[in-house]
C-alpha cells in the first residue's frame, strides 16, 4: 500500500469554469473595442457637425459684413442718415452674434477661437469708427473745407479698413474650417472599415482561441481516460499490480489515483492470501509428516528437513526438558560445530539464556542478534559471525513445556505476524508430535514391560511347581510300589512339608497377583482395627524366624515408642513382612534392624539392611510395577512387592521410601498417621 | 516723342519713398521685406504692431513705379497673386487708395500702417519716411 496521498492541482470544471469566464470577458473586450473604433468615427461626425454649424454661420457672418460693405459704399448716396447708422449697428450686432456662437461652438480649436477673437476685435474697431464717421454725418453741414471732407474721406477708408479685417479672418476661418473637415473627411474615408475589419478579427481569434481551447482540453481528458480503460484492460487481463501512469493531476488524475490504489491493495491481499495458503499447504504437509513421526527421532527428522526448508532458516536447534525436570538436553544442532553440539548438550534450566528462558515462561521470544548481547553466558562462538534474527519458540503440550525450537535468519529482520504465528503453530505441531512419541515410547516400554513381566511371572510360577509335581510322582510311585519299604513316615512327613511350602510360596505369588488386580481394579479395601505396632513387628519377626534363620539373617527389632493405631492389620503385617523379606532375600547373611519411633501422632517403622543398596535414581522406580532392580538370576520375585506396599501404606494416608548408600545397605522406611 | 517725354517725364517724376507711422520705431528695411509686407506674408511689426499696407489704384504712378521697383510684378500678375490669395489663405489685397495725401493721412492713422508716396510729394510729421536697403 503506498503511503503518498494525491495533491490535486488542477480541476477540470474549474478549468471550463475558467474559460467560460474568459470567453464572457472576452466578448465583452470585444464590445468595448469595437465601441471604441467606433466612438472615433462618431466623434469625428460630430466634429464634422459642428464644423458645419461654424461654417454656416461664418458664411452668415460674412454676408452681413457684404451688406455692411455695400452700406458703406452708398454712405454718402443716401439722405437718410439715421438709417443708414440703425442698419450698420443691426448689421454688426447679428455679426458679432454669430461670432460669439461660433467662439461657444469652437471651444476644443484654440486657433479657431483666436481667429473668432481677432475678428470680434475687428468688428469693435469698425464699430467705433463708424461712430466716428456718423458723429461727423450728424453734422455734415459744418463740413465745409477739403480738409474736413478728405478726414471723412479717411475715416471711410479706416471704417473699411477694419471691416476688410473683418472679412479677412472670417474668410481665414472659413478656410481653416474647411481643412479641418476635409482633415475630418479624409480620417473617416480613411477608417471606414476598420470597426468591420477589428470585429472580424476578433471573432476569428475568439473562434480560434475557443476552438484551440477545447480541442486541448478535450485531448487531455480524453487521453486520461483511454489511459485508465488501457489500465482496466491491463488488470482484467491478470496483470494485478499494474498502476496506470497518472497524465494530468485534475479529476480524473484523482480517478486514476484511486484506481490504482484499489488495484494495489488487491494486489497486496491477493498475496498475503496466497502466502497464507501457502503457509497453510506447508503446515499442512508438515502436519501429515508429524503425524507419520513414530519416535521422537523421527519427528526432529520432520523438524529438520521440513520445516527447515520451509522457513528457509539457517541455524537451528532443538531442546527438551530432561526427565528429572531440572535439565535441558540439545536433541539436535544444525548449523553450528559438533563442539557447540557437545557444550550444549545439557544444561540447567535456569542458565540466563533465551532457550531457558523461552521454556521457563512458555512464551515464544523473537529476537536479533544485537538483542543477544545481554545474555552474557552465551559465548561468542555459540552465535554466527552474521547478524540475523532468531525465532524461540516453546514446545508447549496441555500447558507445560517439554523443551523448545529455534530458527535463526541469516538476515537482521523482525518477524511480521504471520512469521511468527507460523512458526507458533509449527511449534505447537511440534510439540504434539513430540508428545505422541513419547507416548509412543513409553506404550513401547510398557509392553516390554508386561511381556518381561508375563515372562517372569511364568517362570516364578513354575519354579515351585516342578519340585512340588516330583514330591507327589514320588509319593504316588512309592505307594504304587509293593516292596516299597522306603517310604518311611519321616521320609512322607518331609516331603509333604516340602510340598507344602512350594504350594506356599505359590500361594503367595498368586496373593500377589491377586492384590496388584485389586490394586488397578481400585478395590483394595481396608478392614481397620486398633492394634500395638510393637506387638505386631514382635508377631512378624517371631512367626518368620525360620524363614530368616534360612537365610543366615539376624533380626533386631527395637522399640523406642510404640504405638496403639487404628490400621489393617493384616495389610500392615504383610508391608512389614514384605519389607523384612526382602532384606533378607537382598542381604544374606547379613543383619536386618527393624525400629519402631513415633514422632507426635506418626508412628515410623524402619527396615534396615546391610546388602548392595540401591543406586539413587532407582528409588522411585522400585515402588512402580513389575520393576525389579536386581539382575541376579537366583533372586526370584515378581517385582510387585514394594509396589503392593506402597499401595497399602497410601491407602492409609502414609508414606514409604527408601534411603540408601549404595553399597551400604538400604534403610526402608514406612510412616502411618495414628488413624 | 511727345509720349516717350511724357513717360520720362514720368519715370522721372515717379520716383518713390516708403513712408511709415511716426511711431514706428523701425527706420530701414531691406526692400524683399517691403514686398512681404505687400504681400501679407509677415503680418507684424518687430514691436508686434499689424503690418497695414496701403496700396494705390491700379492706374496711380506710384503703384506702377512701386511694382516695377520692388515687387517687380506686372499689376495683372499681382491681381492673380490676390485672387490665389483669398481662395488658399483667405488674405485680401490691401486697400487701394487714390492720392498721396490720403496715403499719408491713413499710415499716420495706423500705428503699424506703411504705404509710399511720390519722392516728391511733401510728406507730413506725422509721418516717417523709412530708407530701403538692398537685398
Amino acid at each position: 500500500m503506498t503511503a503518498e496521498t494525491f495533491v490535486q492541482k488542477s480541476s477540470i470544471v474549474k478549468r471550463i469554469r475558467a474559460v467560460m469566464v474568459s470567453i464572457v470577458l472576452f466578448i465583452l473586450v470585444c464590445f468595448i473595442a469595437i465601441y471604441i473604433s467606433n466612438y472615433n468615427q462618431l466623434q469625428d461626425i460630430q466634429m464634422l457637425s459642428t464644423a458645419n454649424n461654424l461654417l454656416s454661420l461664418n458664411t452668415q457672418a460674412i454676408e452681413s459684413l457684404n451688406s455692411t460693405e455695400q452700406n458703406m459704399n452708398v454712405i454718402f448716396v443716401r439722405k437718410d442718415v439715421s438709417e443708414l447708422r440703425y442698419k450698420f449697428e443691426e448689421n454688426l450686432k447679428v455679426t458679432k452674434r454669430l461670432l460669439f456662437d461660433s467662439v461657444l461652438q469652437s471651444k476644443d480649436d484654440p486657433a479657431l477661437t483666436n481667429y473668432l477673437n481677432d475678428a470680434i476685435q475687428a468688428l469693435d474697431e469698425l464699430e467705433t469708427s463708424h461712430e466716428v464717421i456718423f458723429k461727423k454725418l450728424k453734422n455734415i453741414h459744418q463740413i465745409t473745407n477739403q480738409q474736413q471732407i478728405e478726414d471723412l474721406n479717411a475715416d471711410l477708408l479706416v471704417a473699411n479698413q477694419y471691416l476688410m479685417d473683418g472679412k479677412e479672418i472670417l474668410r481665414k476661418i472659413q478656410i481653416h474650417i474647411n481643412k479641418q473637415n476635409e482633415g475630418i473627411f479624409s480620417s473617416i474615408y480613411k477608417n471606414r472599415y476598420r470597426p468591420l475589419m477589428i470585429a472580424i478579427g476578433l471573432c476569428i481569434l475568439f473562434l480560434t482561441l475557443v476552438v484551440t481551447i477545447g480541442w486541448a482540453m478535450a485531448r487531455s481528458a480524453t487521453r486520461s481516460i483511454i489511459n485508465l480503460i488501457s489500465a482496466t484492460e491491463e488488470v482484467s487481463k491478470g496483470n494485478s499490480d499494474y498502476q496506470a501512469p497518472i497524465l494530468e493531476k485534475d479529476e480524473i488524475g484523482r480517478v486514476t489515483f484511486a484506481f490504482n490504489r484499489m488495484v494495489t491493495s488487491l494486489h497486496a491481499q491477493q498475496e498475503q492470501l496466497n502466502l497464507a495458503m501457502d503457509r497453510t499447504n506447508r503446515l499442512q504437509s508438515i502436519t501429515e509428516s508429524f503425524s507419520e513421526a513414530l519416535t521422537p527421532d523421527q519427528v526432529f527428522e520432520v523438524v529438520f528437513k521440513q520445516a527447515f526448508e520451509a522457513m528457509e532458516a539457517a541455524t537451528g536447534s532443538i531442546v527438551l526438558l530432561s526427565e528429572d525436570k531440572m535439565h535441558l538436553e540439545l536433541k539436535r544442532l544444525v548449523g553450528f560445530s559438533e563442539e557447540v553440539f557437545k557444550k550444549w548438550q545439557r544444561f540447567p534450566l535456569s542458565m540466563d539464556i533465551p532457550v531457558a528462558e523461552v521454556v521457563r515462561t512458555g512464551e515464544a521470544m523473537f529476537l536479533t542478534s544485537e538483542m543477544l548481547e545481554k545474555y552474557t553466558q552465551l559465548e561468542a562462538n555459540d552465535r554466527e559471525e552474521k547478524k540475523y534474527a532468531i525465532a524461540y519458540l516453546p514446545l508447549i503440550i496441555e500447558g507445560k513445556s517439554l523443551g523448545a525450537l529455534t530458527f535463526s535468519f541469516p538476515i537482521s529482520k523482525k518477524f511480521d505476524s504471520y512469521q511468527k504465528e507460523f512458526m507458533i503453530a509449527l511449534a505447537r505441531q511440534c510439540a504434539q508430535a513430540i508428545h505422541r512419541s513419547q507416548l509412543y515410547d513409553d506404550a513401547k516400554k510398557a509392553i516390554e514391560v508386561r511381556d518381561e513381566f508375563l515372562s517372569i511371572a511364568s517362570h516364578e510360577l513354575r519354579t515351585p511347581l516342578t519340585p512340588l509335581k516330583m514330591q507327589i510322582q514320588s509319593v504316588a510311585r512309592q505307594i504304587n510300589n509293593e516292596n516299597g519299604s522306603t517310604l518311611t513316615p519321616e521320609r512322607l512327613i518331609k516331603m509333604v512339608e516340602t510340598s507344602d511350602r512350594q504350594i506356599g510360596r505359590l500361594s503367595v505369588l498368586i496373593d500377589d497377583l491377586l492384590d496388584v488386580t485389586r490394586i488397578s481394579a481400585g478395590k483394595l479395601s481396608l478392614n481397620k482395627e486398633f492394634f500395638s505396632m510393637q506387638e505386631m513387628v514382635n508377631d512378624v519377626v517371631g512367626q518368620y524366624a525360620h524363614q530368616f534363620k534360612y537365610t543366615q539373617s539376624t533380626v533386631e527389632v527395637v522399640i523406642e515408642n510404640d504405638m496403639v493405631g487404628f490400621w489393617d492389620k493384616v495389610r500392615i503385617e504383610q508391608v512389614i513382612i514384605n519389607l523384612l523379606t526382602n532384606a533378607a532375600k537382598y542381604a544374606p547373611k547379613q543383619p536386618i534392624l527393624a525400629k519402631v519411633t513415633t514422632s507426635g501422632d506418626i508412628v515410623k517403622v524402619q527396615v534396615t539392611d546391610r546388602g548392595p543398596g540401591i543406586a539413587d535414581e532407582n528409588h522411585d522406580r522400585i515402588f512402580k510395577r513389575f520393576e525389579r532392580v536386581s539382575d541376579k538370576q537366583n533372586i526370584g520375585g515378581l517385582g510387585l512387592g514394594l509396589y503392593i506396599c506402597k499401595q497399602i501404606v497410601e491407602a492409609h494416608q502414609g508414606k514409604i521410601y527408601v534411603e540408601s548408600t549404595p553399597g551400604k545397605g538400604a534403610t526402608f522406611t514406612v510412616e502411618l498417621p495414628a488413624k | 516723342m511727345l509720349t516717350l517725354l511724357l513717360s520720362l517725364h514720368a519715370m522721372a517724376a515717379s520716383d518713390i519713398v516708403v513712408i511709415v507711422n511716426e511711431k514706428n520705431p523701425v527706420s530701414s528695411i531691406k526692400s524683399s521685406e517691403l514686398v512681404d509686407f505687400f504681400m501679407k506674408r509677415t503680418r507684424n511689426w518687430p514691436n508686434g504692431d499689424t503690418v497695414r499696407f496701403f496700396d494705390y489704384r491700379d492706374e496711380n504712378v506710384n503703384r506702377k513705379v512701386f511694382l516695377k521697383k520692388f515687387v517687380q510684378k506686372t499689376s495683372r500678375e499681382v491681381e492673380l497673386y490676390w485672387i490665389g490669395e483669398k481662395i488658399y489663405t483667405g488674405n485680401i489685397a490691401p486697400i487701394q487708395i487714390t492720392s498721396d495725401s490720403m496715403m499719408t493721412s491713413m499710415v499716420s492713422r495706423f500705428p503699424g500702417g506703411i504705404g509710399y508716396v511720390s519722392s516728391k510729394y511733401k510728406v507730413p510729421k506725422n509721418v516717417k519716411i523709412i530708407e530701403i536697403k538692398k537685398d
